[in-house]
């Protein structure tokens, strides 16, 4: 059972990382370098709502990203269920924040950052696999 | 401890039911969904209910370019060795870090000593506040305001793309704070020789291969993005000896 839903999590949640890992470099490096004709990122980025409290949301979402991986390695490689209760438990924390950012750029920022979107689609995705996969657990 | 056993031949007593224990999935799933909300509440009360901010007092900038080296929409001499065109869009928020970070750090090292002429470009893609602003820009400098001065209140005074922070009546507000009259300026924008203008400029960038601000060309070799000064200034000290050790004549190519 955790071997094809165990390996999608975690590819999923490896992506969320990298897709974390690269907008957190950005931020921290003072933002994006350009505005680009198909971007909406460096608005977004450079917006009030790229911080919370001081702390890069991006930083946030790669923490998120960082212990969903770590549940689902520990439920992929050692079917420990306590590591796909994990990863479901952080994606379903992560859904309405994810939507609170959706709508904070469609209907306040007015600007769309592709990367934050397809993060976004993989943490519900990671979780949806998540759920799926608790059903054969319980 | 044994287990009682029960007579043979008796009724079964009905098993009372035993006390309900919650699965971990549905106690998971209730915790999880409202740390999701109160996460979400801390994050619209700590960074502020959407809606309040929408555009008031002007802001000031934060840096100002000196009118002295002010030639139209240029800065600098003439006859500086090295040109260097900035394209930008007055939306872009990273021209906005561009003209706070290093426009001034340029102007001070190379456009005051005479050795570099810095020339506004307009490259306006965000949207109708992007031509708006650039329109304005323009009819500022055309009656005779400080183009830098209307340019550095732009870029201070950016908000949410297409959204009002370039309405007519902020640019008029910045027209008035550059000390020019608000009815005037405000019947110049729409000029169609103005627009036409920002569309021609833009279209000569694309030509060029501008495809993103800020875009500076420096003696016409692009450099797109915001730069690292390090990087930039080296560039540019090895531009500078290479014209001024090199005699009058055709121009050095870049290194």
């Amino acid at each position: 059972m955790t071997g094809r839903l165990g390996g999608i999590l975690t590819v999923l949640a490896l992506v969320a990382v990298a897709i974390a890992l690269y907008l957190s470099a950005v931020k921290l490096s003072g933002g994006a370098p350009a505005c680009a004709v198909i971007s909406g990122c460096e608005t977004v980025n450079s917006s009030e709502y790229s911080t919370f409290l001081g702390i890069p949301v991006a930083i946030l979402g790669l923490g998120a990203a960082a212990t969903i991986l770590a549940g689902a390695v520990l439920w992929w490689r050692r079917a420990d269920t306590r590591g796909l209760y994990l990863a479901y438990a952080i994606g379903l924390v992560s859904l309405p924040v994810l939507a609170w950012f959706t709508y904070l750029e469609v209907a306040v920022i007015h600007a769309i950052c592709l990367w934050c979107v397809a993060y976004a689609l993989v943490i519900v995705s990671g979780w949806a696999a998540a759920a799926v996969a608790l059903r054969g657990v319980r | 401890m044994t287990r009682s056993s029960r007579p043979s031949g008796t009724t079964k007593r009905p098993v009372a039911p035993e006390p309900s224990r919650r699965s971990p999935m549905v106690i998971i799933t209730v915790a999880a969904a409202a740390l999701g909300l109160l996460a979400v509440a801390v994050l619209a009360i700590a960074g502020g209910l959407p809606g309040g901010s929408s555009p008031s007092a002007l802001a000031t900038p934060v840096v100002q370019t000196p009118t002295s080296l002010e030639d139209g929409r240029s800065l600098g001499a003439a006859d500086s060795p090295i040109t260097i065109d900035v394209w930008a869009d007055f939306q872009c928020p990273v021209c906005a870090r561009f003209t706070r970070d290093l426009e001034p750090a340029i102007v001070s090292r190379y456009v005051e000593p005479g050795l570099v002429r810095l020339t506004y470009r307009d490259f306006s893609f965000i949207g109708p506040e992007s031509f708006d602003a650039a329109v304005a820009a323009r009819v500022a400098e055309a009656q005779g305001a400080s183009f830098w001065a209307y340019h550095d209140l732009l870029f201070a005074n950016q908000g949410a793309e297409n959204q009002g922070a370039f309405s007519r009546d902020r640019l008029g507000d910045m027209a008035v704070a550059v000390g020019l009259d608000r009815q005037p300026f405000l019947a110049a924008l729409d000029d169609p020789a103005m627009l036409a203008a920002v569309h021609e400029e833009t279209a000569v960038g694309q030509s060029l291969g501008v495809d993103s601000t800020p875009t500076m060309s420096i003696d016409g070799q692009l450099a797109a993005g915001l730069p690292d000064w390090t990087r930039l200034s080296a560039y540019l000290d090895g531009l500078v000896a290479v014209a001024s050790s090199a005699p009058t004549g055709p121009g050095t190519s870049a290194p």
